[in-house]
């Protein structure tokens, strides 16, 4: 032991230079985000919560094709396809769930759908009490891509999935099959 | 004789008062201070900066539903944190933290609750006892960690009182008295009458073995949360378990104000141009600054490793203590001659 680290054992020089730290970080600018008080932004890409979507006409896009249950990493989603009651040339989805305990989040099935009936969107708050709670229905799903349509449509753009909405063809993958121009649901 | 025993039990109502509400805002001192210096902010949420926080956890702990592990000593295991507190709270009984006695309608109150002439013995032996809860609750929750915590505070404990204990002989050689309200005023006039200067090695063995003795990091062996999950209270909840946190806090205050007292002059301004000021502020000022000290070093340093710490104790603080003592009282008896 030279008498350079006695002395500094002796002085606990080094104790004293943490603790000089310690306090300078004290008065330092704290970095908490006091959460359901301020939020942070989120970036457009931002994959939250999956929402249904809809075309300008109220009739909703899912054509039960099952493609999106197919890539799903997680075995989130369930698609019963169907043809339409009413518009024989049509098919829906009978039945469609989500189930977001199993949903990685991945983005696959928005990659997946040849319609564009899928979209994340900013929404992450939605805790449930019960695991059926966080199950969702088609219905559930729409109403709540009625309320978040522009930050789905935002996701698609970002996502690189909104090209040919704006080509304004009628065919081709993201119009399939074409759609018969009525109000009502679909 | 009946007005001196109202004056006394108006001074424990209100130092019983003082103490827990201490307690109680010390622990949001020290989430509040750890957070700070993490660059956090502590709880925010309860009240306006989170003020109320300790009343949300004193209720949360008192509602807790108390559980006794089926296999443990159920005797020894309720009684064990009674154990650990009432020395933790009965040795505040000598602590002296003003300087004036007030008489109103024929009642004397004294700004201590007693004056014996053993006091710094007396909380000495008293944290001693305070060990016996830790021992006693470790044992009876029959579960590796609780044993294992336990024995590590025993052996702590032990080794680290022994160099308290020499760390202050310096001081009462100085003083000349085993009385705290003596030792106290023979430091008054002046910060340079402190024993702080005199005795700078036996304030530093005594803040370190203050810390070990509480079980403050870097000397949290007993309760080292990575290695025994909480230590000797891993089986206790609710109410029980905090009755140990109510100990371990007190006995922070108590090694803050003993160390107030011994080396700081407890209650006398630094300057005797300073006395406007009440010494009641006086006092709490310095023991606040202890008490910010330990947070401040739980914020810094990391645990130490058991043998580090045994080697410590025995090889390094020990020797110096001895030899403070030896030197102190040569050049007492050098001086005195
Ligand atoms: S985001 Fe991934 S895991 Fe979730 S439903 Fe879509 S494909 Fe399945
Ligand atoms: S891939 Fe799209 S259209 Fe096909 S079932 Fe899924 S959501 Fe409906």
């Amino acid at each position: 032991m030279t008498l350079k680290t006695l002395l500094n054992n002796i002085l606990f020089t080094e104790i004293a230079q943490g603790l000089k730290l310690t306090l300078k970080h004290m008065f330092k600018k704290k970095i908490t985000v006091q959460y359901p008080h301020e939020k942070l932004t989120l970036a457009d890409g931002y994959r939250g919560f999956i929402v249904h979507r809809r075309y300008e006409n109220e009739q909703e896009r899912c054509v039960g094709c099952d493609l999106c249950e197919a890539i799903c990493p997680a075995k989130a989603i369930r698609v019963v396809g169907d043809i339409h009651p009413e518009f024989p040339e049509r098919r829906y989805a009978k039945e469609y769930t989500l189930d977001f305990t199993r949903c990685i989040f991945c983005g696959f099935c928005i990659v997946a759908c040849p319609v564009n009936a899928l979209a994340m969107t900013k929404e992450f708050a939605h805790s449930s009490f019960t695991r059926e709670g966080l199950i969702y229905s088609k219905d559930q799903l729409l109403a709540l891509g009625d309320k978040c349509e522009s930050e789905s449509i935002a996701y698609l753009k970002v996502r690189n999935m909104w090209g040919a909405e704006d080509s304004g063809k009628e065919e081709g993958r993201y119009h399939f099959p074409p759609i018969p121009t009525i109000n009502a649901g679909g | 004789m009946l007005n001196d025993l109202i004056g006394v039990l108006i001074v424990i109502a209100g130092l019983l008062f003082v103490v827990l509400t201490t307690v109680a805002y010390l622990t949001y001192l020290e989430r509040k201070v750890l957070g700070f210096m993490q660059d956090r902010l502590g709880p925010m949420e309860v009240g306006p900066w989170g003020l109320l926080q300790p009343l949300a956890d004193g209720i949360k702990l008192i509602s807790k539903e108390d559980i006794i592990p089926s296999e443990a000593n159920k005797a020894i295991f309720r009684i064990a944190p009674v154990i650990s507190l009432v020395p933790a709270l009965i040795s505040f009984a000598v602590i002296p933290f003003g300087k004036n006695s007030f008489h109103f309608m024929g009642i004397t109150t004294h700004p201590y609750i007693t004056d014996i002439n053993i006091g710094i013995l007396y909380v000495l032996a008293l944290s001693s006892v305070g060990a016996y809860g830790i021992l006693l609750g470790g044992w009876a929750s029959n579960s590796k960690y609780s044993l294992l915590g336990a024995l590590r505070s025993a052996a702590q404990v032990i080794s680290y009182e022994l160099n308290a204990g020499m760390a202050i002989i310096g001081v009462l050689l100085l003083a000349g008295s085993l009385s705290l309200v003596k030792i106290e005023a023979a430091q008054s006039g002046g910060f340079w009458h402190w024993y702080i200067f005199p005795q700078i090695v036996a304030f530093v063995l005594y803040l370190i073995s203050g810390i070990a003795e509480t079980n403050r990091t870097p000397f949290d062996l007993p309760e080292a949360e990575s290695e025994l999950v909480a230590g000797f209270f891993t089986e206790y909840s609710g109410m029980r378990f905090s009755l140990y946190y109510l100990a371990e806090y007190m006995n922070m205050i108590i090694v803050s104000s003993i160390a107030t007292i011994l080396f700081l002059g407890g209650w006398n301004p630094p300057l005797p141009s300073l006395g406007f000021v009440p010494p009641f502020i006086w006092f709490m000022l310095k023991v606040y600054f202890f008490l910010f000290f330990f947070f401040w070093i739980r914020a810094t340093l990391p645990r130490l490793r058991y043998d580090q710490l045994m080697k410590f104790g025995w090889k390094v603080m020990l020797p110096l203590s001895f030899a403070n003592v030896i030197v102190t009282a040569l050049v007492i008896y050098m001086v005195r001659r």
